[in-house]
C-alpha cells in the first residue's frame, strides 16, 4: 500500500490515542480529606471547637483536633467526606474506619462498629489520631490533648460562668446551669474510674 | 516503519483505556470484602464517574492495594468493631509505614 495511505491512518491512531488519553485521565480519584467528629456518651469530659455553632455545635473538623479530661471514656462518632473539586457541598465516604494513637498510654482507642469509637484518656499529654477510610487513599491526623482531672474545665461551663451576672467569683460554686455531668468533670476527680466504667 | 508505528499507536490507544489499573483492582478487591462482611459501601461516588477514567497515581495504587490485603486479612468481627483486638491489629496494617 502507499505511504500515504499509511500516514493517514497513523495520523487516525494518533488522534485516537489523544482522544483516549484524555479521556482516561480526567477525573482526581477520590479521597479522604475531611473529617467530621461527634462525641456522644462522655461529651462533658471533652472540648471541641464546632464548625458552626450557629447550625450545630456538636460537629467539629478532627483535623482541628480536641482535648479530653485524664481518665475518662468517650465515644466518637465519624463522618468521611471528600471535597470533589466539581462539586459545591462534600461528597460522603463510606467505607470501614481505621483509628491508630501515636500515644496509647495518653489516648488508647477501640473500634465500635465500622465508623465509631471509644477513646480512654489515661494519662495527662498529647497524641496524635490518625484515621483513614478502606476504599480511599489519604488519611486524617487529629491532635488530641489530655488535660488533668483538677485543671479540665468544661468550655460551655466556662461560657455559663464567664456570661453570668455575678461571674467573678468562685467559677464552680452555684453554677447549676452548667449540669450534673459538669460539675462532676470540674470538682470530682477522684470518681474517674467509675466515669470511665460508664462510658465505655 | 509506517504499518508499524500505526498498529503500535493503535494498540495503546485502544488497551491502555481498558486495562484495570492498580487503584481498580484494589477498590475490587475492598467491595468484594465489604459485601462479604454486610459492610455498607455507598458505590454511588464512583458510579458517578467511570472507574476506568481515575486517576491513580503509583502512591495511590499502593495504598488501596495495602487496603484491600489489610481487610482480606482481617475478619469480618475485626472491621465492624465487635472484635477490638483485631480491629486494633486491622488499623495497625491500615496505618503501617
Amino acid at each position: 500500500m502507499s505511504t500515504r495511505f499509511w500516514q493517514g491512518l497513523l495520523a487516525a491512531s494518533a488522534s485516537l490515542a489523544m482522544l483516549a488519553g484524555v479521556a482516561c485521565t480526567t477525573a482526581a480519584q477520590p479521597e479522604l480529606d475531611y473529617l467530621v467528629g461527634q462525641i456522644g456518651e462522655g461529651y462533658e469530659y471533652a472540648n471541641w471547637t464546632p464548625i458552626d455553632p450557629r447550625y450545630d455545635g456538636v460537629k467539629f473538623d478532627l483535623g482541628v483536633g480536641l482535648e479530653l479530661k485524664e481518665a475518662i471514656g468517650v465515644k466518637l462518632s465519624t463522618s468521611p467526606y471528600w471535597r470533589d473539586p466539581e462539586a459545591s457541598s462534600p461528597t460522603t465516604l463510606y467505607g470501614v474506619v481505621a483509628i491508630q494513637s501515636s500515644a496509647p498510654d495518653v489516648v488508647s482507642v477501640f473500634s465500635a462498629s465500622p465508623t465509631s469509637f471509644v477513646l480512654l484518656a489515661h494519662a495527662p499529654g498529647e497524641t496524635t489520631l490518625s484515621f483513614s477510610i478502606t476504599g480511599y487513599p489519604g488519611s486524617i491526623q487529629a491532635p488530641v490533648k489530655v488535660t488533668a482531672a483538677t485543671d479540665f474545665v468544661d468550655v460551655d461551663e466556662r461560657q455559663n460562668v464567664e456570661t453570668r451576672p455575678d461571674a467573678g467569683g468562685d467559677a464552680a460554686e452555684g453554677d447549676d446551669d452548667a449540669g450534673a455531668g459538669d460539675d462532676a468533670a470540674a470538682t470530682d476527680a477522684g470518681s474517674s474510674d467509675a466515669e470511665t466504667g460508664d462510658s465505655r | 516503519m509506517n504499518r508499524r508505528v500505526f498498529f503500535s499507536v493503535t494498540a495503546l490507544a485502544l488497551l491502555g483505556c481498558g486495562e484495570a489499573d492498580p487503584c481498580e483492582r484494589a477498590i475490587e478487591r475492598i467491595e468484594r470484602k465489604s459485601e462479604e462482611c454486610s459492610i455498607y459501601v455507598d458505590e454511588g461516588v464512583r458510579d458517578d464517574i467511570q472507574a476506568d477514567s481515575l486517576e491513580c497515581s503509583a502512591e495511590q495504587g499502593e495504598e488501596l492495594t495495602r487496603q484491600a490485603d489489610c481487610m482480606e486479612n482481617a475478619s469480618c468481627k475485626a472491621l465492624d468493631g465487635s472484635d477490638t483486638t483485631g480491629a486494633q491489629a486491622f488499623a495497625a496494617c491500615m496505618h503501617a509505614p
